[in-house]
């Protein structure tokens, strides 16, 4: 798949910008010039937005919104980039002895090199052809201005750069970070210095080119990978910061070793900081940026679908979730499936002949048919098509292969979660095929509910792969089977309360991390959030940041990419508490000292 | 600098033996099937896992005259050390290594310490590998490290902009690369895939890798494992050929052969800018017990001596 990017760590933002699609409203909020915290999964695009703030990704960006967005930007942002691999580097340069601190001191001068960096492409902007709607970014510099920049700068650093030009400081910095790696006596940095040096760096650009107030913002990428001092001094520390500078911070949800100090005199997120979240606890909020990364991707192969609804085909054999129901709003016919169902499942005819549903179906209010019949049809799907009969108390499977019930539009499309990642794995390859498929036979319509099911497995074996590979220790001997093992528990009580308990019209597919579980849970939660295996469930008045102040007390559901591993309905349904679903899954080992067998489930329905 | 390298088997002895002392049944294969002889026998040991074969293998190599040093954990790369400097510092030093039942941390590790204790002199290291029997892939164990395979291996790079580029040995773990790759997020990856192995472990192989090409950019190269020192070249002439353009590194899944050939490649040829990754299940690993089945693969390597000593 190499039309398609999945990684924009290290792609030019120039290249980026060519297929940059903005999610909604994020980016606009981006463009602010708060502080701001950008907040998601792997895979979210974190590292992309951050990316579309730079000169050099705006420069290449042609969507029709781009001089709009533009526009509203009033700061000239540096990217710092860090990928898992250099975080490790960094830490050996502390573990190989030498003197302590030559991470931060590192961390540093990547920094500073990276605002050099962003003030020469200003410098450039401003020296060559420059588009009216990115005029207002551009720097007019000489250069004498330029030298003298250099000169002041690198005598207050020390640096003896060989070119008098912003160039050679970029390269003076990097000998220096290349020094700190090889000769552990070299003079360091602490990260403390860092706001007076970026203060001394800005004061002078500022200076020479007569432009006092203007802003500059430092991206920091992947802050999460950063040594934990780096972390507290820019988490905590940022009302140190000049007032010109600009920190736009892209993180995990979770970090264990870092986050907000809460006394009263330190930077508070609600106040300091605004918080873009890319992860969607509601579905419909990634729905129209779900679809313009879609219809993007068909379009690199040369497919420009009228509708996508039409493009997706349902299996011929079963209703979808994605099916709207064949009854309508208005309509009064009970679902074939209620009947296929009652004829099968005992605890099921039980209750439809409780609620009566069946008998005067055209006489129900509608009150009482939302509630008796259109809520539960979901469930009776899921039921109908997984179940092969439910006597008793105990249940029996049918053979299920496919992934079909998640074929079909939207929900084929909602297993992404609204994850660039995710769509581009999902849309990328059944695009390529449909296209060849189009092109040799040009009856070929839409693509095949069997392609679909292919595409839900490889968007779940995304997920699961990675969950497989990221370390948590649990403790006990019986419960060492990683995050996958600990997400999977989770999953499948869940599954067995939707399908192998008797039918129950409350669905639940969520949890509260309550105080009963041991601090091992809480940091696997942590890493299943990070992974985008589960999804943050903000309550309504708890604000966009209410995750940075701790995981416990919150509400989590499981992401939709795992719903056909575990036979879960695309839909949030209500709650219980972590601990009680491990009591449920007999996972003793993993509540705390202090949990209760008596904790109620405290299900809602939403 | 690694002077030349080569396939055949080795003929005559040698100053130094290394073994692992674990808990399969291949451990003493090798050993007893080749019998070569040795000045310093020295077994690394693994500090847990002592169940399966351990006490037998333990029985044997002590029987046969070898000291057993701990091969794994922080302080086993200077233990190693230790050891081998009960040879003193000779003008030459021929050293074998049975890599059969070693884990990917232990090759490491006595990589570094042979680089370490004879930086200053000529050496011609032999490694022996005697692939396992086929045994259908059991469920992997959790991964309980994620990170360099040591510390010195880290790698280095000024430019944490430039785009990271990935070199894998696939295995017959299902998902582990693909998971490794969504860990790390290469911007490109080349993939090593053994071939010349029984036919269902390259079934299992092919099964274990699947959709990664839906999801990154890959190149796919097989590998002969029987012919270590081409694999070496073709290992080198990437890093040369991409080692501008990317930062390195490398996760040597696979057969051990594979992990040896690089870190052999890497640290000898002092090549600190390329970082090697483990993905391991550490102590949570299953004692699955395997047996050897011929025949011994064989890769020597000469070793000028080395300018610059590492600290």
């Amino acid at each position: 798949m190499r039309e398609i990017e999945y990684n924009a760590r290290s792609i030019p933002p120039s290249e980026i910008a060519k297929s940059f699609i903005p999610p909604r409203p994020h980016f606009g909020k981006l463009l602010s010039s708060n502080h701001t915290l950008i907040v998601g999964p792997r895979g979210s695009g974190k590292t992309t937005l951050l990316k579309m703030l730079t000169l050099r990704g705006l420069r290449g960006w042609d969507h029709p919104s781009a001089a709009e967005y533009a526009e509203q930007i009033r700061f000239n942002a540096a990217f710092v980039p860090a990928d898992i691999a250099w975080g490790r580097q960094l830490d050996a340069l502390d573990q190989l002895g030498g003197k302590a601190h030559r991470k931060e001191a590192a961390f540093f001068v990547h920094t500073l090199r990276a605002l050099v960096y962003a003030m020469r492409d200003a410098v450039d902007l401003g020296r060559s052809e420059c588009p009216a709607h990115l005029h207002h970014l551009s720097v007019a510099m000489t250069p004498e201005e330029e030298t003298e920049f250099v000169r002041i700068v690198s005598t207050s650093l020390a640096l003896t750069p060989l070119l008098d030009s912003m160039l050679g400081l970029e390269l003076a910095l990097e000998d220096r970070l290349n020094a700190i790696n090889e000769n552990p006596r070299v003079a360091l940095w602490s990260i403390e210095q860092l706001p007076s040096t970026l203060r001394l760096v800005i004061s002078t650009f500022n200076g020479l080119i007569r432009d006092d107030e203007r802003r500059w913002a430092i991206l920091f990428d992947e802050l999460e990978i950063a040594p934990k001092s780096v972390k507290q001094f820019v988490l905590s520390g940022i009302r140190s910061f000049d007032e010109r500078l600009v920190i736009k911070l892209a993180i995990a949800p979770y970090m264990d070793d870092a986050g907000f100090d809460a006394s009263p005199t330190s930077a508070h997120a609600y106040h300091d900081f605004s918080t873009v979240q890319l992860s969607y606890a509601n579905k419909e909020d990634a729905k129209a940026f779900t679809h313009e990364l879609v219809r993007n991707t068909f379009a690199r192969f040369g497919l420009f679908p009228d509708s996508l609804p039409n493009v997706f085909a349902s299996p011929s054999e079963t209703r979808t979730f994605g099916r709207r129901s064949p009854s309508g709003r208005s309509s009064r016919t009970v679902p074939a499936e209620f009947e296929a169902l009652s004829k099968k499942d005992e605890s099921f005819r039980a209750y439809i002949e409780d609620r009566k549903v069946h008998l005067n179906p055209k006489g129900a209010d509608e009150q009482t048919w939302a509630r008796d019949v259109r809520k539960v049809l979901p469930i009776v799907l899921l039921r109908d098509y997984y179940l092969k009969s439910f006597r008793g108390k105990a249940s029996i499977d049918r053979s299920r292969k496919s992934n079909s019930l998640y074929t079909g539009y939207p929900s084929i499309l909602e297993i992404t979660e609204g994850n660039p990642r995710a769509i581009l794995t999902l849309a990328g390859p059944l695009a390529q095929n449909f296209a060849t498929e189009t092109k040799n036979s040009p009856t070929v319509r839409s693509i095949s509910s069997s392609a679909q099911s292919d595409a839900v497995a490889r968007v779940e074996f995304l997920l699961t792969s990675l969950l497989r590979v990221i370390p948590v220790d649990l403790g006990g001997p019986q419960v060492v089977n990683g995050l996958l093992g600990f997400i999977d528990k989770i999953g499948r009580s869940f599954e067995d309360r939707v399908l192998k308990a008797p039918f129950s019209p409350d669905y639940v597919s969520s949890f509260v991390l309550d105080e009963n579980v041991s601090p091992a849970v809480v940091s696997a939660v942590g890493r299943g959030l990070n992974a985008g295996a589960l999804v943050h469930i903000p309550y309504s008045d708890g604000g966009q940041d209410s995750l940075l102040r701790g995981l416990k007390n919150q509400r989590y559901r499981l992401s939709y990419a795992l719903a056909a591993r575990y036979r879960l309905l695309l839909t949030l349904g209500g709650h219980i508490t972590l601990s009680k679903l491990l009591l449920e899954s007999q996972d003793g080992p993993l509540l705390s000292q202090q949990s209760s067998l008596f904790d109620q489930d405290t299900g809602s329905h939403d | 600098m690694i002077e030349y390298d080569t396939d055949k088997a080795p003929e005559g002895g040698f100053d130094i033996a290394i073994v692992a002392l674990g808990y399969e049944t291949r451990c003493q294969w090798v050993w007893s099937e080749f019998r070569p002889e040795a000045k310093l026998k020295i077994a690394a040991q693994f500090g847990f896992l002592t169940q399966g074969k351990h006490s037998a293998n333990d029985d044997y190599f002590s029987s046969e005259g070898f000291t057993s040093v701990v091969g794994v954990g922080d302080r086993a790369a200077n233990d190693l050390v230790e050891a081998l400097r009960q040879f003193g510092t000779p003008p030459e030093v021929s050293i074998f290594v049975d890599i059969s039942s070693m884990s990917r941390e232990m090759i490491a590790n006595i990589i570094l310490a042979v680089n370490n204790s004879f930086c200053s002199s000529a050496v011609r290291i032999t490694a022996a590998y005697a692939p396992s029997k086929f045994v259908e892939a059991a469920e992997s164990a959790p991964i309980r490290i994620a990170r360099p395979i040591t510390r010195v291996l880290s790698g280095w790079s000024s430019m944490p902009e430039k785009p990271l580029g990935a070199v894998f040995g696939l295995g017959c773990e299902g998902g582990l690369a693909l998971g490794a790759m969504q860990v790390l997020e290469p911007d490109n990856a080349w993939l090593f895939a053994p071939v010349g192995l029984d036919d269902r472990f390259i079934e299992s192989l092919r099964n274990a890798n699947e959709h990664i090409e839906d999801i990154f950019d890959v190149t796919r190269f097989a590998y002969d494992i029987q012919s270590p020192t081409t694999l070496r070249a073709k290992y080198e002439s990437l890093l040369n050929s991409i080692g501008d353009e990317f930062r390195l590194i490398t996760i040597p899944f696979g057969p051990k052969l594979f992990a040896w050939t690089i870190l052999s490649s890497l640290v000898f040829s002092g090549r600190d800018d390329v970082g090697v990754w483990t993905f391991s299940s550490a102590e949570q690993g299953h004692a699955a017990d395997r047996e050897a089945e011929g025949p011994i693969i064989w890769h020597t390597l000469s070793i000028a001596p080395r300018e610059v000593c590492p600290i």
